[in-house]
């Protein structure tokens, strides 16, 4: 009996076995993020604060199709701990030869450290077949360009959050109260900027690329044509001039581009249209859109005062005076 | 009444799996049109029979993982070969790509990492023409038999490559249209081991065997752009062979090559426009085994040759561009001419592109071919139209 209480002894489970599973795992030293884009990279560093290293690979302003895959991304990438990337093929032209050269087996598809965010995501535009007489950057999974809706980059936040709580544990309720924070904040950012633009909604906007579905969703707008007769493709002299003839008919008053676009080619039907070309202000690349939130609101603004609206400052400010 | 399963089995069903392999076929599958048109002047006056229309190559590339440990690709090109059309496989090989440490494995049929662009089909190059020093020394694209053991690794923050390779049948590969790059005279023309003194015979033992060797790094110069440098090396202690007619027996001697390429690159890409720049260089130095039929002994020649080129893009569809190179004639036996100009080939081309899209391609050029120095210089006009079909993707490059 005395041999058996021996043997139960030392092999149970020590006493403090289930306060262990319990216990708060230890935090990683510094969490080492890639972020294929500026904006994922800016909620890292806003949700991670001091905790995360971030590194972005699509820099401020770069065409996410023309990014240059170099030798120094694949060393970023089997150093990380974790990786966040826009998803819906946003980042095929350099990513996927990247990451499986890199052999981080945490970053692949299902890793610990893995987070592709365009699988949260209602897609808009996905096509139900593809051709390539459709034009040359196609997306078969849905239109990638879902953070011009800033409820989707709510999603976004939320994704990096659970990304990090995944990764590093240890950290867990600090990036929950970092995230709510941020959450909190946007939503009443994004509620300001749903009533700013209502005076507007149901007017038609023209893009130069097609970006922008998703932020004509959010706030009711409608994309009446493309500069790019189809995606990818430079326009001819006739598309512009039949894209002119839309503008006058739809009352168009806004271009949407993007500031990596080629804008000798908008600026002659900026011209005779009469209407503002909005470059979508680059996150990150000056003080003023140092944050999502800032280069956010400068976007809606430009947008608002092309169409005769007040500013938001002032509208805040007549909002409070009729309060 | 059968039973159920009998039943299940007669109606073509069963409780298990009947098929032992998964009749699934979906490799990446990609053809690559490479399509020229050209006006020669100059020469020896007799160019016209060198006018002409004509598909450069036909690339068709399978490509597919394996399973989770490898992935295997092949290509098979559709070229002219001496004034007709022929099928060769360019490639075929098995990558193990899932070593530890970052190690790799390629073994079969293979364009060896010899050089930054000796793994660059034609048809994907920024440039039109084949570099005439590479084709003066190996031929074209240097092809084995073989196996490479790859590796790369970061030395503090700088990415650094290499690779060794050792082989058999190998061949310089490529798809001639000028003078420099057949070795021959302007006829269309298809190399292969042209300017090795023989196509490797692959059966003198470990002597025959060539072995290649590359060693990279890649510095990053700015937030999108890098400059690389190369060091490649490719050597045979005997691995080509020649037949000597000596009188009533025939000789054959084994015959070695050993051949040194350093490149240097510069890349960038602009961030606001999608303009680039790119320049690229290699240094060849090429020593060779050659049957002096005089003395019925073989010698020991040397040569160098340099090849350049410059790529401006103004925005992602139109460029500018221009691609020289010179080099002593492999073959040469007296001595060094360096930068003399004398038993030297040269070639000079200015190109403009055009890109509708990232799939097809127009290219304007304009060239001057002078492969033998005594002749008078061919001048060129050519347009090239490329095109690709289905998927065909580029892993990183360097």
């Amino acid at each position: 009996m005395r041999i058996v209480l021996i043997f139960a002894l030392l092999f149970a489970p020590p006493l403090n076995t289930k306060l262990g599973a319990q216990q708060k795992p230890a935090p990683l030293e510094e969490v080492k993020v890639v972020a294929t884009t500026v904006l994922l990279g800016q909620l890292v560093q806003t949700i991670g604060g001091d905790a995360v290293d971030v590194d972005v690979l699509v820099k401020a302003g770069h065409d996410p199709h023309r990014v240059l895959p170099k030798a120094s991304m694949l060393l970023r990438l089997k150093n990380a701990d974790a990786l966040i990337m826009m998803g819906l093929d946003y980042e095929h032209a350099f990513l996927p030869a990247l990451l499986e050269k890199s052999r981080n087996k945490n970053l692949q598809d299902g890793g610990n450290g893995y987070e592709n965010v365009g699988k949260r995501i209602a897609a808009l535009e996905v096509p139900k077949s593809l051709d390539r007489s459709q034009g040359a950057d196609l997306h078969p999974r849905g239109n990638p360009h879902y953070d011009l809706d800033p409820e989707n980059v709510r999603i976004m936040a939320m994704a990096v959050r659970e990304m990090l709580q995944k990764v590093d544990p240890g950290r867990s309720a600090q990036y929950q109260l970092r995230w709510t924070e941020w959450d909190q904040a946007a939503k009443q950012e994004i509620a300001i900027w749903k009533a700013y633009l209502k005076p507007i909604a149901g007017r038609n906007l023209i893009a130069y690329h097609n970006s922008w579905p998703y932020f004509a969703a959010a706030f009711q707008f409608k994309i009446a044509g493309f500069v790019e007769p189809k995606p990818g493709l430079r326009p001819s002299p006739r598309h512009l001039a039949e894209l002119e003839k839309t503008m006058q008919q739809a009352d168009v008053k806004v271009l949407l581009m993007e500031s990596w676009v080629a804008r000798s080619e908008a600026s002659g039907l900026v011209k005779r249209s009469g209407c503002k070309a909005i470059i979508a202000p680059l996150l990150g690349a000056s003080k003023q859109n140092r944050s999502y939130l800032t280069s956010m609101q400068a976007l809606i603004e430009m947008v608002g005062v092309a169409h005769g609206l007040p500013t938001i400052q002032e509208f805040k400010r007549d909002a409070k005076e009729e309060q | 009444m059968m039973a159920p399963a009998l039943l299940a089995q007669q109606d073509g069903m069963s409780q298990g799996a009947e098929r032992r392999f998964d009749p699934a076929w979906n490799p990446a599958i990609g053809v690559a049109l490479d399509a020229f048109g050209m006006m020669v002047g100059g020469g020896d006056g007799n160019n016209e029979a060198n006018d002409s229309i004509t598909l450069r190559s036909m690339e068709l590339s399978l490509s597919s993982r394996i399973d989770p440990l490898a992935w295997a690709y092949t290509s098979i090109e559709f070229g002219r070969h001496e004034g007709a059309y022929e099928v060769e496989l360019a490639e075929a090989a098995i990558w193990a790509d899932q070593l530890p440490h970052s190690f790799s494995l390629r073994t079969g049929r293979y364009l060896a990492d010899f050089g930054k662009w000796n793994t660059v089909h034609m048809h994907d190059r920024p440039h039109p023409f084949a570099q005439g020093v590479r084709q003066e020394f190996i031929g074209g694209s240097l092809a084995m038999d073989g196996v490479e053991l790859h590796h790369w690794l970061g030395i503090g923050d700088l990415p650094v490559r290499w690779s060794v390779g050792v082989g058999a049948n190998f061949a310089g590969h490529g798809h001639s249209l000028l003078a420099a790059e057949s070795d021959e005279d302007l006829s269309l023309g298809h190399a292969h081991g042209a300017n090795f003194a023989t196509t490797s015979a692959g059966d003198f033992g470990l002597p025959g065997f060539a072995w290649t060797g590359r060693v990279s790094a890649q510095h990053d110069v700015g937030d999108n752009g890098y400059f690389q440098w190369g060091a490649s090396a490719f050597l045979t202690a005997a691995g080509l062979s020649q037949e000597h007619d000596a009188g009533a027996t025939t000789e054959l001697f084994e015959l070695g090559q050993n051949t040194l390429a350093i490149d240097l690159t510069w890349h960038r890409l602009a961030a606001t426009d999608s303009s680039s720049d790119t320049i690229g260089t290699e240094f060849f130095w090429n020593q060779r085994d050659a049957v002096d039929e005089t003395f019925d002994r073989v010698e020991r020649l040397q040569a160098v040759g340099l090849w350049g080129f410059y790529l401006h893009e103004f925005n992602a569809h139109i460029g500018a561009g221009v691609e020289g190179a010179w080099w002593e004639h492999a073959d040469k036996d007296d001595g060094g001419h360096w930068l003399s100009g004398a038993e030297a080939g040269r070639q000079v081309a200015i190109f403009a592109a055009w890109k509708p899209t990232e799939v097809q391609r127009l290219r304007l050029i304009l060239a001057m071919n002078q492969p033998d120095p005594a002749a008078a210089a061919d001048s060129i006009l050519a347009v090239q139209w490329s095109a690709t079909i289905g998927s065909h993707s580029h892993s990183l490059d360097w």
